[in-house]
């Protein structure tokens, strides 16, 4: 690195600072989760050999189809959830309150409402969201995190034995979602993607767009707020499509990319002011991994 | 969510969380018409590979309106997965550096001045000199032998040059019948 020294005391810095209390409150959450039995029934988890086949094969590893949940836990689960987010979010306490009384009246089923997340059935979502006339903004915002739990235990389940993802796509090995941001490392400048909905990273090559692959220089760009230097947006003029990014020295295992996927909120703005766009994170673009869209999407980037 | 333009990065964080639900959860038209255009520069990422030896190092050089602003390893290279060597890691200062002298400086012989002087003239200079000294001290045979050489003149290659600018001088010095020909291309 010669020109681009990392800024330790950026503006932005502070204010991802900021959200230190609420980041160390889902980690704890997190960290809860994983002492309760989430999974009646596991998802279905191939051969070693078969895994890494698939992942060849730019097929991601969850299919959601046979899993079971335990209806008590995915209930206490969204209530202590909501719990969380009431302490931090005091301006949206009553929409948080309407979800949890939603939740408590039986008008929303946890386990129902959990695997359609899981299963990715975005319309039946917004349905839920209709019909119980809640904030959209905050109830996909639960809805991501409420899986979250779930979702990562299946990353770390599926992903078991696999020391070395044999993986090349620009979307989540595991539950098909796009990166939600990427980590450049300062020191080897290897670039890091991660998964919002499973909390899966996998490296992909810097110098390509994740979405659509593009590897042109002209039309593949880096956005810099004025001095931010450690804080980058790669826009694809291809796909219209970006990708935040922060170059930091923390080590990607210890990289609380939660924080730094909420607090980078501005890098969205300015994205979206030029005209790229995020597609919605409450949704895969692809249903499953066995679908004809994947392979037509696959062969559509390959030949382009 | 209403935030000015001065400290739009700070303000941003004072409600980071609750901006953030919003960021996840809507679309993202009404937002960004909320907040005022924020200034940004623009990077171009390329990769190319060293110049300097046969490893063949694969780089990423960044550039901001046509100006190299950084040179790294790419970590992506199966050759050298982001790392240099130390001339490698210096060749930024090829392409940037304020002590790089930009106009030719002339010292002639027994001077103690340097004068500046045009590539017209240095080039033609060159030229004639070589040619001067490559015709006084050219050697056709020697023991019966065709040698066509020059003892009078040595070639040594720098550094910074590159694996196309070598080929050219190997192949100027040898067409000129230069036997002396070396390269400083070690580390």
């Amino acid at each position: 690195m010669n020109n681009q020294r990392i800024n330790s005391s950026s503006e932005m810095d502070g204010n991802i600072d900021k959200l230190n209390p609420f980041a160390s409150d889902l980690k704890e959450f997190f960290e809860s989760c994983k002492t309760l039995p989430l999974f009646k029934k596991l998802p279905l988890r191939d051969e070693l050999e078969v895994r890494k086949q698939r992942l060849s094969g730019g097929r991601y590893l969850f299919r959601p189809c046979g899993i079971g949940l335990h209806p008590n836990e995915s209930n206490k689960i969204a209530l202590e959830l909501l719990e969380l987010l009431k302490k931090h979010l005091c301006d949206r306490k009553d929409e948080l309150s309407a979800i949890a009384d939603a939740m408590i009246q039986e008008k929303i089923i946890a386990n129902d409402f959990l695997l359609q997340i899981i299963k990715n059935e975005g319309n039946q979502i917004r349905k839920v969201i209709r019909d119980n006339n809640l904030a959209e903004d905050i109830f996909t915002f639960f809805a991501i995190y409420f899986a979250r739990p779930f979702r990562q235990f299946a990353s770390e389940y599926l992903l078991e034995g696999l020391d070395k993802l044999n993986w090349f796509s620009g979307y989540c090995p595991v539950c098909g979602h796009w990166p939600g941001l990427g980590h450049i490392n300062s020191e080897g400048g290897q670039r890091t993607l991660w998964c919002l909905s499973c909390n899966s990273k996998w490296n992909f090559k810097r110098t390509q767009c994740a979405f659509c692959l593009n590897e042109d220089h002209q039309t593949l760009q880096i956005l810099n707020p004025e001095n931010e230097e450690s804080y980058r947006i790669q826009i694809c003029k291809k796909c219209k499509r970006y990708l935040k990014e922060v170059r930091s020295i923390i080590e990607v295992k210890n990289f609380p990319f939660d924080k730094y996927y909420l607090g980078t909120l501005p890098l969205d703005v300015i994205a979206e002011q030029k005209g790229y766009f995020q597609e919605s994170m409450l949704t895969v673009r692809y249903e499953n991994s066995e679908g004809n869209e994947l392979l037509m999407y696959r062969q559509k980037v390959e030949f382009d | 969510m209403k935030i000015s333009r001065r400290g739009f990065l700070g303000a941003a964080g004072a409600s980071t969380l609750g901006g953030a639900i919003t960021l996840i959860g809507l679309p993202k038209t009404a937002k960004a018409a909320s907040v005022p255009e924020i200034k940004t520069v623009e990077t171009t990422e390329s990769t190319t590979i060293c110049p300097y030896c046969g490893v063949g190092c694969g780089l990423i050089v960044s550039t901001r309106e046509g100006k190299v602003i950084n040179i790294e390893g790419d970590p992506d290279h199966p050759i050298n997965e982001g790392s240099l060597c130390s001339k490698g890691m210096a060749l930024f200062q090829v392409a940037v550096n304020e002590r790089r002298l930009q106009k030719v400086k002339y010292r002639a012989p027994g001077s103690s001045e340097w004068e500046e002087k045009s590539w017209d003239w240095t080039l033609s200079e060159i030229a004639k000199r070589v040619k001067k000294t490559r015709d006084a001290t050219f050697l056709k045979k020697e023991d019966d032998k065709i040698v066509n050489r020059t003892n009078g003149i040595a070639c040594m290659g720098g550094a910074s040059l590159d694996n196309e600018e070598c080929y050219l001088l190997s192949k100027f010095a040898r067409s000129v019948g230069i036997t002396y020909l070396e390269h400083q291309a070690r580390i």
